[in-house]
């Protein structure tokens, strides 16, 4: 009687022990494939918003679910880093061929001021032709951009351009149950390795 | 004496001609294609002061565009990008810059034509020892790397 107690005590003990090396085992595997992503593992829910198109189409990202985003906030009138990023965007597209079908782009405006429906019209199809530029009242953008952490801030610059804006310059990738799970910082745009995490979350 | 002193000093001439010529040297220069109607673009290149003495990049111009201005990009570590302007462009005897996407580039401001469709944008660079250098930079698409396939 007394043995068999001691048994299944230690059956017991030894369940533990196998559960909690399992639990460890788990978090080991699951943190090395995470870190396998080339874009850096972010993990928070991404939040809602209904912004106009290049149409004049009210766009929620609800209307996304079930695909990959990839959401990148700047402005037309940026010469450098805006134009650089569009373009790997539309590289990364080329790069997925038949899976670019669920892989939807935003282009998020945060010179509302500037960056109207038409100007958006001309300016984001070119980039490619699947791609959609979103803008909004100062205020609509305002709260998009703060709800997902970008900051935006017209620049004191000595520049006959009119302004420009300093921004938030990551691609965030947003995965089909509507979480920002991956972030693309300016030092990571290659876009054969952005379409190769695509291509595992897919 | 004469007829052999006469070739020396045209050909001392024409070494310190092309010498001259020489001194700064810009390769890969291009300048970014852009969707019709927009008026900003940016130009890219390297120059190299292959000349005996320090330099300076002091001015630029394009006909192209209303204004041109020399700017680099910055992406701090919270990813914030950012520009600042280079009013000068040092340019150390034997050194090169490279002006590269997401770092120093020729901003045009202003753009007055299409670049849909252009071959090539003329840049002026005034430098302070070595005078203009004028560059035909070709336009290139920003979808032309993947072969301009769309969906």
């Amino acid at each position: 009687m007394k043995r068999r107690n001691v048994f299944k005590i230690l059956i017991g003990l030894l369940c533990l022990i196998l559960i909690g090396w399992g639990i460890i085992l788990y978090q080991i595997i699951d943190q090395k494939s995470k870190s396998d992503y080339y874009g850096i593992v972010h993990e928070r829910e991404a939040p809602s918003f209904t912004l106009t198109d290049q149409n004049g189409s009210k766009v929620s990202l609800s209307n996304f679910k079930g695909k990959v985003v990839l959401l990148f906030f700047g402005y037309t009138h940026c010469p450098d880093i805006c134009p650089m990023t569009l373009s790997v965007l539309n590289n990364v597209v080329d790069e997925l061929g038949d899976q670019a079908d669920n892989v939807q782009v935003l282009f998020v405006s945060i010179d509302p001021e500037r960056d109207t429906q038409a100007k958006l019209k001309s300016y984001i199809p070119y980039y490619n032709k699947s791609f959609i530029g979103l803008t909004g009242t100062p205020q609509e953008i305002d709260k998009v951009a703060d709800d997902y952490n970008i900051f935006y801030s017209k620049e004191e610059v000595e520049s006959v351009s009119g302004y420009l804006m300093g921004h938030n310059s990551s691609v965030l990738l947003i995965i089909p149950d509507g979480e920002i799970f991956l972030r693309y910082p300016q030092n990571r745009m290659d876009p054969v390795s952005i379409a190769g995490d695509i291509k595992r979350i897919l | 004496m004469k007829k052999t002193l006469l070739p020396l000093i045209i050909f001392f001439a024409l070494v310190q001609f092309s010498y001259a010529e020489d001194s700064i040297v810009i390769s890969d220069a291009w300048v970014r294609e852009v969707p019709p109607g927009t008026s900003i673009s940016a130009g890219y290149m390297t120059i190299e002061n292959k000349g005996k003495h320090d330099d300076k990049l002091i001015s630029l111009s394009s006909d192209i565009a209303e204004s041109t201005e020399l700017h680099i990009s910055k992406v701090d570590e919270n990813g914030v990008a950012t520009m600042e302007m280079i009013e000068i462009l040092e340019l150390p005897e034997g050194e090169s810059v490279e002006l590269k996407p997401g770092g120093m580039h020729i901003m045009l401001i202003g753009i007055k034509e299409s670049l849909v469709g252009k071959d090539n944008v003329k840049l002026k660079l005034n430098f302070e020892e070595s005078g203009d250098v004028t560059v035909e930079a070709p336009v290139k698409s920003p979808r032309s790397p993947a072969g301009g396939h769309h969906h």
